[in-house]
């Protein structure tokens, strides 16, 4: 049987499961019964390292955090200023990146456009982290009625199809920066959960939390003492893909036009924007797609060099 | 953005492009293949057969003429299963189309409308006044369409039964206009009976409804007892839905489609290079053409003062907003009547782009309201790529004059409910592409602009007695030359009001692969030459043949 | 038994849930802005003519009521109608699913072709070169937008080369040429991006099973390679992929617009965009309802295959 944590892993590496639960009921049905049945540790297994992929992906990564950070005071022109330069120039000498269709310089947005592309990431996915992972903890733990209760609000959730919750969402609250991060993180809530709560039960059965408990420790002891520490390897290694999922979405809702209002600049709005002149001037819009695919491909390699380092099998013993 | 009502045939002549016999003179042009054309030489006999797959913008949402709204795809769609009981000739006047004879009283408040004989619908019943009656009272009776033509006092069997007479309230004497539009599309009175009546239309059209799935397609055969014998050459005509005019466009050059029209200059460019293809354009429209402006709510603050509405105008650079958004390909506009070719267009001083002036005018404001008022408001768009480049332009440009604009993206449904309600400060829009601009009374008319809150077809607001007094002169004087005075007056009155920030014309292009013909070049019923080119998009289907 | 009887209780608790999603969703679109009525009538709607439409249409009365006029309506197979074009929701659904359906399943196939194969290569060769490339290959894919993917496809096969249409869909029924030729380009930009999912995941999972015990025996039996691969280690590793399969299928209904609105396909995607944005209440109901149940639906049924796939599922109740 397929070991939880890497199902989860690989389900949540597309944005069309955003709305899938990676465990699903199976989970349920056989939680309680097949967390003990999970597979022998690989005999043999080599001892992982974090081979050259994860520390170029990081690399990358925290180049585009940096130049979002310092944004305001690097050299470069404003984003939103129009005809700094001759609308739609290639990239080149003058302009790096080239200019958009209103002269606006397209590496100043760029980065400017890292800013709503990282706060996006890492703020939605914080929400999602903090509250799913919150009631996937409980629901593991606590099972039982409790238990049952979450989970059954979760498949309500998980069962609405995300494109109308997200729409809905963000008419609903208007179109900024804020509410964009607060529908995809709304959104990313019950998946969150549902894979956090399947790797609570996966600790829950093993011997050491038993141990704490027959040696009187209260449960919240136990659940920040013992299960938390060990859910939250697989939690950041699965989070980096989520974060990437996250960046993406941003992009799905700028072609819907939901995404932040103009002219603030985003990777998506960008490849939106110049999907238009695609025949005439690719690199308006493959130039953001670019970036945004680099950007989310180290997040994918950064988690899945984690996962396996982090391997769960070695370390749930 | 799908366009705002619009009533049918608008008179143009089309910008042949880049054949030798175009004469429009040096107008800019856009691209198209050489040699061929979409028109019938004149030694060419159409052959019979064959069928059209055209690509629109937009799906429909049914066929009852008193219950859908018909834009330009729903005009399209409509033509192919209705006539109308008159159509636009290219002499710019209204000529009787299903009707024989539209003939006025001494005072223009009495209209006969006299059928031709022996018409019948395609479910066999005779064409008889008596549907035309019932017809038009549906009409009035209509959430949809009645306000248009509220000013019908009575409609009522006339003398034999192909006769009926129509009394107006006032002198009406463009009465005519609303009969080649959705009003005056003669449908059978069963489809009111029928619940599903939107989806079954009887009509006495060149084409007969054979299949229509939403949003996929809709196919039509042809009708063989129509009554303009020899009409139509296609066997049948399918349109199809294709609302990314990327994708439009594409389609067309893949082959996958044979014809498409759109509103989106784009579609000049990408099909520029495309061999095998013929584009036609309204460019050179002798006639009314619908406008894109910003439209502003005078009736609040800070709008609500004419100083800023005017350094506006004066901080827009329509010409640089033209050529970076649409590609410099449309014509530019400074009033609601089209500058090319409208009757009703002339010099009316409204302000070019003068950023000294824009910002004497803004410390003018500044200096009324206090020097800390930087003017502040909301400008407003719908969610199109194409909008929102727009408005960030905007908010640049106008923010050089030292006005201080925020960008609001705001859904379509939502958009028009704002409007209506006077939600809004600033809003992008496209309008006034009426025929005759007797139409416009709604939009324009005090009477109609309510205080925020209450829907108000004014969306402006805007209240002025003198273009009131001058709308009810276009409506009722007899004489052409008052008429044209009293609407050029009207765009005098809008160019120191400032209502709108006029920016561009909306350019209509159909695009073919050249082996469809007879869009262009034909005649009308009573001998004389008809419209003989798309209007806004939109052109008749039943003398078009695949060569 | 035991294992059937669970079942049964799950199914049972899956109802509280359909029902939980659609007063959720109907308070939902309800509390947007806007209103049909305006989407009908465009620019010309008076005060008159607007009160005049919610009459007909029955958006007067309080919502509660409203929801449960829908509701009644619903258990009988009424889905109501569009505001706009007065099509039934369920003629409507019935026009749309089979498309989006025809690109899931076309889509989920061509991805499975691919990714097993791939998976079956890489992990018998866990680590080498073309594990490495392939995995960098199915990040990749996995990276790229679909409005992204689409278009660039749409370029090079349909306008550039006329070796597909750009856009459209005919019924199998009418041609079945016409009809595979117009998915190919939509099926494939699903395809590539849903092919990396299971590559990643069959291959993580072939390797962990190639490390166990019986397959160290088949092979010191010496059972050659691909019998080991197909027979031993692809049977038991297919369970998490048919989990995602399922998963995938029922995440997708729905999930497809962007695919739709390039390709102008009438899918229930592009219905549902299309329905929240002119306000068509009913419709999106209807589509919020058909979603629901296919997503409880599948659960159900990968709970099935399960239970009578896995032994120790089947007989945890005598654990």
């Amino acid at each position: 049987m397929p070991e939880p944590s890497d199902t989860e892993l690989h389900l949540e590496t597309h944005p069309a499961e955003f709305g899938a639960s990676p465990d699903s009921i199976i989970m349920e049905v056989g939680s309680e019964l097949h967390a003990e049945a999970v597979l022998a540790p690989p005999v043999g297994a080599r001892k992982k390292r974090l081979g050259p992929a994860f520390w170029v992906s990081v690399s990358w990564i925290g180049l585009v955090i940096l130049l979002a950070f310092l944004a305001p005071v690097l050299p470069i022109h404003p984003p939103n200023k129009v005809f700094v330069g001759p609308p739609n120039t290639p990239p080149g000498r003058q302009f790096l990146l080239g200019t958009d269709e209103l002269g606006r310089d397209m590496l100043s947005r760029i980065i400017y456009g890292a800013r709503v592309s990282m706060v996006v990431g890492f703020t939605s996915i914080g929400i999602g982290l903090l509250v799913g992972g919150t009631l996937g903890i409980i629901a593991g733990y606590y099972r039982g009625r409790l238990g049952n209760f979450i989970m059954g609000c979760m498949n309500v959730l998980l069962a609405f199809p995300t494109l109308i919750l997200g729409l809905a969402l963000i008419t609903f609250l208007g179109q900024s920066l804020r509410n964009v991060v607060l529908a995809i993180g709304l959104i990313s809530i019950a998946p969150i959960s549902r894979i956090i709560r399947a790797s609570t039960l996966t600790f829950s059965e093993r011997e050491f939390v038993s141990a704490s408990r027959s040696l009187g420790a209260k449960n919240f002891r136990i659940v920040t003492r013992e299960i938390l520490p060990n859910v939250a390897l697989p939690t950041l290694s699965f989070g980096l893909v989520a974060v990437a999922i996250a960046i993406v979405a941003e992009g799905a809702l700028s072609f819907l036009g939901l995404s932040v209002k103009p002219p603030t600049a985003s990777w998506g709005g960008m490849i939106n924007e110049g999907r238009a002149l695609m025949n005439l001037h690719p690199y308006l819009s493959l130039v953001p797609a670019a970036v945004m695919f680099l950007t989310v491909l180290a997040f994918n390699f950064a988690g899945d060099s984690l996962r396996s380092f982090f391997d769960v099998r070695e370390s749930a013993l | 953005m799908r366009s705002m009502v619009r009533a049918a045939c608008a008179v143009a002549i089309v910008g042949l492009v880049a054949t030798a016999c175009s004469s429009s003179g040096g107008k800019k042009g856009s691209g198209s293949s050489s040699g061929g054309s979409t028109t019938a030489a004149p030694n060419e006999t159409p052959k019979p057969g064959g069928k059209v797959i055209m690509g629109v913008e937009a799906e429909v949402d049914g066929f009852l003429p008193t219950a859908n709204r018909f834009d330009v795809t729903g005009l399209t769609y409509a033509s192919t299963v209705f006539d109308p009981l008159a159509t636009y000739g290219n002499d710019n006047k209204v000529h009787p189309y299903l009707a024989e004879s539209i003939t006025p009283n001494a005072t223009y408040t009495v209209w006969t409308i006299k059928l031709r004989p022996n018409l019948t619908f395609t479910n066999g019943d005779p064409v008889t006044n008596a549907d035309v009656v019932a017809d038009l009272n549906a009409h009035l009776k209509s959430p949809l369409t009645g306000a248009a033509i509220s000013n019908i006092a009575s409609v009522t069997p006339g003398s034999d039964n192909l006769t009926t007479v129509v009394t107006t309230k006032t002198p009406w004497v463009p009465f005519p206009v609303y009969l080649t539009g959705q009003v005056g599309f003669v449908f059978s009175p069963k489809m009111l009976t029928d619940p599903q009546g939107s989806q079954h239309p009887i009509g006495t059209g060149p084409f007969i409804l054979k299949e229509w799935v939403p949003g996929n397609h809709f196919i039509a055969t042809k009708n063989p007892n129509y009554w303009q014998k020899g009409l139509p050459y296609l066997d049948s005509v399918e349109y199809r839905p294709i609302v990314e005019s990327t994708s439009r466009d594409s389609s067309l050059s893949a082959g996958t489609i044979d014809i498409l029209h759109s509103s989106d200059p784009q579609t000049t460019v990408d099909l520029k290079s495309t061999s095998g293809i013929n584009q036609i354009n309204d460019l050179s429209t002798k006639g009314e053409v619908e406008e894109g402006f910003v439209m502003l709510n005078t009736g609040k603050a800070p709008l609500d003062d004419v100083t800023l509405r005017q350094a506006l105008a004066y901080a827009t650079d329509r010409k640089k907003v033209n050529d970076t958004i649409d590609f410099g390909i449309p014509a530019i506009s400074d009033g609601p009547f089209g500058n090319v070719g409208s009757p009703y267009h002339a010099a009316t001083g409204y302000p070019g782009f003068d950023l000294t002036k824009a910002k004497a005018l803004v410390a003018q404001y500044e200096q009324k309201h206090g020097v800390s008022a930087v003017p502040t408001f909301e400008l407003g768009t719908t969610n199109t790529g194409r909008n929102l480049q727009l408005v960030s332009l905007l908010q640049q440009m106008w923010g050089d004059a030292g006005i201080k604009v925020t960008i609001k993206q705001v859904e379509q449904s939502q958009y028009i409910l704002n409007a209506l309600q006077g939600k809004y400060d600033a809003y992008t829009w496209r309008q006034f592409g009426e025929p005759d601009p007797d139409a416009d009374n709604t939009w324009w008319n005090s009477s109609n602009a309510a205080p925020e809150g209450a829907l108000s077809l004014n969306f402006a607001r805007n209240k002025n007695p003198k273009i009131d007094a001058d709308l009810a002169t276009g409506r009722q004087s007899s004489d052409q030359a008052t008429r044209t005075a009293a609407y050029q007056d009207i765009a005098t009155q809008f160019a120191t009001d400032v209502p709108y920030v006029w920016i561009n014309e909306t350019l209509w292009t159909v695009a073919a692969k050249k082996s469809v013909r007879g869009i262009l070049n034909w005649t009308l019923p009573d001998g004389t030459p008809g419209v003989d080119h798309p209007i806004g998009g939109f052109f008749l289907m039943s003398h078009v043949w695949q060569g | 038994m035991n294992a059937l009887r669970l079942l049964g209780r799950k199914f049972l608790q899956l109802i509280p849930v359909l029902f939980a999603v659609t007063v959720l969703s109907f308070l939902l679109i309800k509390l947007l802005p806007g209103d049909p009525a305006v989407n009908i009538l465009g620019p010309s709607a008076t005060k008159e003519a607007v009160a005049q439409i919610h009459q007909h249409l029955g958006l007067d009365k309080p919502i509660p009521t409203q929801y449960l006029t829908w509701l009644g309506h619903a258990v009988t197979g009424d889905l109501g109608r569009s505001y706009q074009n007065q099509q039934t929701t369920t003629q409507a659904l019935k026009q749309r699913l089979p498309v989006t359906l025809e690109l899931i399943v076309l889509s989920q196939l061509l991805a499975l072709a691919i990714a097993i194969p791939m998976a079956l290569i890489a992990a018998s060769r866990a680590g080498g070169l073309f594990d490495r490339v392939s995995t960098t290959i199915a990040f990749g894919f996995l990276a790229v937008p679909d409005f992204i993917l689409g278009v660039v496809l749409v370029y090079f096969f349909a306008v550039r080369n006329h070796w597909f249409p750009a856009t459209g869909y005919t019924p199998f029924s009418q041609s079945p040429t016409e009809n595979l030729r117009g998915m190919v380009l939509p099926v494939l930009t699903l395809a590539l991006a849903s092919q990396a999912v299971y590559l990643r995941l069959l291959r993580t999972d072939l390797i962990a099973t190639l490390q166990q015990d019986y397959i160290s025996m088949a092979k010191a039996k010496g059972l050659s390679s691909r019998y080991i691969l197909l027979r031993h280690a692809l049977r038991p590793s297919s369970f998490s992929l048919v989990t995602v399969s399922g998963l995938q299928l029922g995440a997708l209904i729905g999930g497809t617009f962007i695919v739709e609105v390039i390709f102008a396909l009438p899918g229930v995607g592009s219905l549902a965009v299309q329905s929240i944005f002119s306000r068509d209440y009913l419709v999106v109901q209807g589509i919020v309802l058909l979603v629901a149940v296919a997503y409880v639906l599948i659960n159900f049924a990968i709970d099935l295959v399960y239970t009578f796939l896995d032994p120790r599922i089947r007989h945890a109740g005598a654990i």
